[in-house]
């Protein structure tokens, strides 16, 4: 069944992280992180996203930091720790 | 030695909010593939308009009802951060396109906001405010905000874009933005004028634009080292801004995407 849930982190410095799941039979079905912090170069958060969708809800911390290492994104406003509690925060 | 040549740009008349997020990246481009000089230009927004960060939701950061029965425009920056409400009288905005391999100091982006927001600081000091930076990307009075600014980079060029705050309407801003709307109304005014301040409230009066403008053409030459010189778009920048004004700015589909 899907299940739609929604959590939201404010990080040291005031910036908001936001993310909406739907999640359907323990698998990520569709993601979207928005808020007020930076990524460079922007247009990775979609590439984030669509990295998470069908990962099983009990890995997605780590998937979040496996992208994360994986690419040269500069997150400027909030942590790469930050994006991996908020995520993992929303799927609890 | 003669100082490195920059842009000082007179803007052609801005149309809509949407139109000077055209203009912004068509000039990055237009610096980024060589075309043109490094490039600076300050100017008031061209009407009441909400500004959304590029990660930003619609739905959860803006009023929607509200702007579109007050004709209010919403539009979606290339730029990270937050939310802002903009009017005409409220404040002065500048856009700064510069080369990352100019100075050694602007490659890392947290230091460059502090190389870049540095003219706003000295141009508020020569008016007499006591301004400094907060990082990340923040000027402040006494701790209060005054100046918020967002950078992007593209193909080596540094794009940064800023707002000092002149005069603050607050009870739009709260009617456009969703904030906090769980707290009562009183303390939320409240809270905001504790890390909010602008020009008006320093000084007790807002200086004329033309003034401002020079203070901050100065500072930016001083903190860069550069001479400005006087011009217009090009043809090609023009003509840039236009495209990406009807196939991206304008369209709903970049602004409501998130």
């Amino acid at each position: 069944m899907e299940v739609e849930k929604r959590a939201e982190k404010k990080v040291a410095g005031g910036k908001l992280i936001r993310v909406r799941v739907v999640v359907d039979d323990d698998k990520i079905e569709d993601i979207r992180i928005t808020g007020d912090f930076f990524m460079h170069p922007e247009e990775k958060i979609v590439e984030l996203e669509n990295f998470l969708k069908g990962v099983n809800v009990s890995e997605v911390g780590k998937a979040v930091e496996k992208w994360f290492s994986s690419t040269d994104v500069v997150v400027v406003g909030a942590s790469v720790q930050d994006f991996v509690d908020v995520v993992r925060e929303v799927l609890k | 030695m003669a100082l490195p040549s920059f842009r000082f740009v007179e803007l052609p008349e801005i149309k809509d909010s949407y139109h000077q997020m055209a203009v912004d990246e068509a000039v990055m481009i237009a610096v980024a593939e060589g075309k043109s000089m490094p490039s600076l230009y300050i100017h008031p927004w061209p009407e009441r308009a909400v500004a959304i960060g590029f990660f930003q939701s619609v739905e959860e950061e803006v009023n929607v009802e509200y702007c579109v029965q007050h004709s209010i425009r919403i539009f979606r920056r290339m730029t990270g951060g937050g939310a802002v409400y903009k009017y005409p009288e409220g404040e002065l905005n500048y856009s700064i396109i510069i080369p990352e391999n100019f100075m050694p100091e602007l490659r890392d982006i947290v230091t460059s906001y502090g190389v870049l927001c540095q003219p706003i600081i000295d141009a508020l000091k020569k008016l007499g405010m006591d301004a400094s930076f907060r990082p990340v990307n923040d000027v402040v009075v006494a701790g209060r905000k005054i100046s918020g600014n967002a950078q992007t980079r593209k193909k080596g060029v540094v794009f940064q874009h800023g707002t000092i705050l002149l005069d603050f309407d607050v009870d739009t801003m709260l009617n456009v933005l969703k904030i906090s709307r769980e707290k009562l109304k009183d303390k939320v005014v409240d809270d905001l004028k504790r890390v909010v301040t602008t020009v008006k409230e320093q000084l007790g009066y807002v200086p004329s634009f033309d003034e401002f403008s020079s203070l901050m053409r100065e500072s930016f030459e001083d903190v860069l080292g550069v001479r400005f010189v006087d011009g217009k778009l090009t043809p090609y920048e023009l003509e840039l801004a236009e495209k990406l004004y009807n196939e991206k700015y304008s369209t709903r589909g970049w602004n409501f995407w998130r």
